[in-house]
């Protein structure tokens, strides 16, 4: 869990810039996980996650900033803290299971010598292995391995356990599963981790606070539903789940629109961002927007209307009310974001 | 997005230098270690040609190169192209076609590699002439006896026969990898298969014949102990009689050299195509169609196959067994050659072992830390691999004696020199190696603690070690045989088996040498075999 009273967080990063020769992976990252916290980096493939993972970690040496762990400055002007001294673990994509030696010596591998009998079946037992130790690591089922990965991380009791797209590897039906897994291990230890993904449910289901990345830059960092409800801008609006767009103008904190007046949070024009959850349609003789599509899902499905002055929003609805293209509806929005509008091309 | 426009425009400030990831200074000190005593040489023969006045000072006549060179290159010529056509054959009989027992076929074109070439152009020796093997069986049957096999013909036939094996390796993989599905297509588009031939299949087999062209070409301008005993003068001949002859070692430095110069353009474009022969695999969908020969083309292919295997393997091996056993019974001093095996499994062993270890921070240089630098210290290390061995031997000699006389005829210079030609047999099996243990593995140990030495200790050595194995038993076997090198940098009085293969064949002590010969066939055998079974089910 956060731990309010700890003075300075787990990991900080600070104008972290890397570049890959001509290609720049890193703009500039600032960053800060709170000690226990369960963070996720989540963003687009090439928008620098895994890098910045790396740089944390150690593998790699930023060409400008600073971070920090635990409050220690590991990287800095001069100042470069090899991976092996920085007491960070990690979890690889491939889980890089050391394929010669058993799980239990795998485990055991970065454990501190004196403690390593002792530890070994303590974090076996953690992960739900216990028994396992004798096995070599092709023996073990993909959810398996994952769980040596995680046991083997945590063995040296690091400061923070980096995770690399850590479930990409297992198949849809387990992937569930075992995420929630992997959190309840991670909260019971009560280690700080950040993982990275690109999945966004994967990210908002089983973290404490999400940070979107994208063009090697974190541009907004809060709690899954902080961002998913009121996102900063329309493009990470539009990346952590369906949404449309409805331009509007602000005053005294409140934003009229054809479908009703919301909160704003920021005043003069703005674009206002409309989820199709909060969506709900009546049909009705006089309503003021008309069917345009419909995709039938099963548990629910997704109404595409257009209003009256030609903008189009989605409804995602129960699979009951039966609805045709060209029916003639009455919408009402339970809530909508706001941001100041922005002309992009 | 700034990143999409042209690197000019980026506003941001970009470091001088981009980083990589970087080789610490001890690999690279290693591996710069390992590969400068092998580099050494060449620039110093090199150097011996082409510095002003270099030609004058060499004392060779011009007319004596321009023989010389043409002699080589006629020798060159004629056993690359018949090789080539033998091991294309071979390979198309064993793998596309539907005789009887393909699979033993085509370990039995492949085995003539047990046998190196001297041992080849001994045998050749041993079975004509009054006292031949063949020529005795001739005579029994009231047929003339043969003449000594001697010349050009008998080193264009014992190069040949010893040489197409390896286009039968390269050509089968490649043949068997090509997708039937082109033919098929070229077929229905309405090629005659004489058109499918030659627009279809050739074109396919290209890089492979390229490759084994260029690869049997360095091994002829290589050649030394065939062409030696069957008195056929190359450069090799030429560079061994004028270092055995004179006290002054100017014009064997300057043949040398000029060697070195001209097999430097066939390693060259070795290299050049092996880069490009991997791009036109192709992963087919499935096996080759075998063609069904007819009655006629059965019997003749049958009869040729027969005839190569007869020639390549059984008729040596029946000769030098026959010398052996023979002389051995006449009483004939065959004296014991289990003190030269000994000499030669423990040189063999002793480079096999040191060139394993060496191999590691070159491979780890190549294979993890890819750049411009370390990819010319892999090529210079094949340099030293495929130029002629006697050349290199001579450039080892010079500089021993100019910069460090104590490693003078010692074991020590001897050793030097087999790690510093063998480098790139073990390194190619420790790249392979190494390219299987994922870089996550060396990853994950770092961040439990271990540092680089640690990692490597206890991750990447455990992991490769099976690939160090195979590259150190790769090297044992080429050592075994080596004979230039050996030859010229031995201590007085160390004879391997290939020293006194050469030494007693070209004083006629048949007896003495074959019995050598069987024992190096003997105990080479087993690791080619595996070698070569692995390479043919690749």
């Amino acid at each position: 869990m956060i731990d309010p009273e700890t003075k300075h967080p787990a990991i900080r990063l600070r104008g972290v810039e890397r570049w890959f020769g001509e290609t720049r992976a890193l703009a500039g990252v600032d960053l800060e996980v709170p000690t226990g916290a369960l963070l996720t980096l989540l963003g687009p493939s090439g928008s620098g996650k895994t890098t910045a993972l790396r740089l944390i970690a150690g593998f790699d040496r930023p060409d400008a900033g600073t971070i920090e762990v635990d409050g220690r400055q590991v990287v800095g002007p001069s100042l470069f803290v090899p991976a092996e001294k920085r007491r960070v673990g990690m979890v690889f994509q491939d889980y890089a299971l050391f394929p010669h030696l058993t799980v239990g010596r795998n485990v055991g591998y970065g454990a501190p010598k004196r403690r390593r009998a002792a530890r070994v079946p303590e974090v076996l037992e953690l992960v739900g292995l216990t028994g396992k130790a004798e096995r070599l690591p092709h023996e073990l089922s993909g959810g398996e391995q994952q769980r040596v990965a995680l046991a083997r991380a945590l063995a040296p009791d690091p400061e923070v356990i980096l995770l690399d797209e850590p479930f990409s590897n297992l198949d849809a039906a387990l992937r569930a599963k075992v995420r929630n897994e992997v959190a309840e291990i991670l909260r019971r230890s009560g280690t700080t981790a950040i993982f990275v993904t690109h999945d966004q449910e994967e990210a908002l289901s089983m973290s404490d606070i999400v940070a979107v990345m994208t063009d090697g830059r974190v541009v907004q960092t809060g709690t899954p539903s902080e961002l998913y409800l009121h996102p900063t801008d329309s493009w990470v609006g539009s990346f952590l789940g369906d949404a449309d767009f409805l331009n509007g103008h602000a005053e005294g904190g409140r934003v009229a629109t054809p479908v009703g007046n919301f909160d704003s949070r920021h005043q003069g024009d703005v674009t206002v961002m409309i989820r199709p959850e909060a969506v709900s349609l009546r049909l009705s003789e006089d309503g003021n927007a008309v069917v345009r599509r419909r995709e039938f899902f099963g548990h629910d499905q997704l109404v595409t209307v257009a209003l009256a002055d030609g903008a189009i929003l989605r409804a995602r609805l129960g699979p009951a009310p039966l609805l045709q293209p060209g029916d003639r509806v009455e919408i009402s929005v339970i809530e909508a974001a706001t941001f100041p509008r922005v002309e992009r091309h | 997005m700034t990143t999409a426009s042209p690197p000019a425009v980026v506003p941001q400030r970009k470091p001088s230098v981009p980083k990589r990831r970087r080789a610490s200074a001890a690999l690279w000190v290693m591996a710069l270690a390992v590969t400068i005593p092998g580099a050494a040489p060449i620039a110093h023969l090199v150097w011996t040609v082409l510095r002003p006045g270099g030609f004058d000072a060499g004392g060779i006549a011009f007319d004596r190169l321009a023989e010389l060179f043409g002699s080589t290159t006629l020798l060159v010529v004629t056993v690359t192209i018949t090789a080539v056509l033998l091991g294309t054959t071979t390979a198309w009989l064993t793998t596309r076609t539907d005789l009887k027992g393909r699979g033993v076929w085509s370990m039995l074109v492949t085995l003539p590699l047990v046998i190196p070439s001297y041992v080849g152009a001994l045998a050749m020796l041993g079975s004509s002439g009054n006292g031949g093997v063949v020529s005795l069986a001739l005579d029994a049957v009231g047929l003339p006896k043969l003449g000594v096999f001697h010349g050009f013909w008998a080193a264009w036939g014992a190069l040949s026969l010893w040489n197409f094996s390896y286009v039968h390796l390269i050509a089968t993989p490649a043949l068997r990898r090509m997708d039937p599905a082109l033919e098929e297509a070229a077929r229905g588009l309405g090629a005659s298969p004489r058109r499918t031939v030659f627009d279809v299949i050739l074109p396919q087999l290209r890089p492979a014949l390229l490759s084994s062209s260029l690869l049997v070409a360095l091994y002829v301008i290589s050649d030394f102990g065939a062409v030696s005993l069957l008195r056929y003068e190359t450069f090799t001949r030429a560079i061994y009689t004028q270092f055995r002859g004179r006290l002054d070692i100017a014009p064997a430095l300057f043949l040398s050299g000029f060697l070195v110069l001209a097999a430097l353009v066939l390693v060259v474009a070795e290299q050049r195509n092996r880069g490009r022969a991997g791009l036109a695999a192709r992963r087919p969908t499935r096996p080759p169609e075998h063609v069904a020969l007819g009655r006629r083309a059965r019997v003749v292919a049958y009869g040729f196959l027969g005839v190569l295997v007869i020639a390549a393997l059984v008729l040596p091996l029946v000769t030098i067994g026959w010398w052996a056993i023979r002389g051995t019974a006449l009483g004939n001093p065959a004296d014991p050659v289990w003190a030269e095996a000994l000499r030669s499994g423990g040189g063999a062993g002793a480079a096999a072992a040191a060139r394993a270890v060496a191999a590691l921070p070159v491979a780890i240089l190549t294979v993890r830390y890819p750049s411009r630098p370390a990819r010319m210290l892999e090529a210079v290390s094949w340099s030293t691999y495929s130029l002629p061995h006697l050349a290199v031997g001579l450039g080892f000699l010079v500089l021993s004696i100019r910069y460090a006389p104590a490693t003078y005829q010692t074991v020590v210079l001897l050793v030097i020199a087999y790690v510093a030609m063998f480098l790139p047999q073990a390194l190619a099996a420790t790249q392979a190696g190494l390219r299987q243990v994922g870089p996550s593995l060396e990853d994950a140990s770092r961040s439990l603690g271990s540092g680089g030495f640690t990692t490597l200790r206890r991750i990447t050595v455990p992991l490769v070690w099976r690939s160090l194995l195979a590259g150190g038993a790769l090297v044992f076997l080429t050592v075994m045989k080596e004979l230039p090198a050996t030859l010229l940098l031995r201590p007085t009085g160390f004879e391997t088996l290939a020293v006194r293969i050469w030494s007693a064949s070209s004083e006629l002590f048949y007896t003495q040498a074959s019995v050598a010969a069987l024992t190096l066939v003997g105990i080479s055998a087993v690791p080619l075999y595996l070698l070569v079974t692995k390479d043919l089910h690749r």
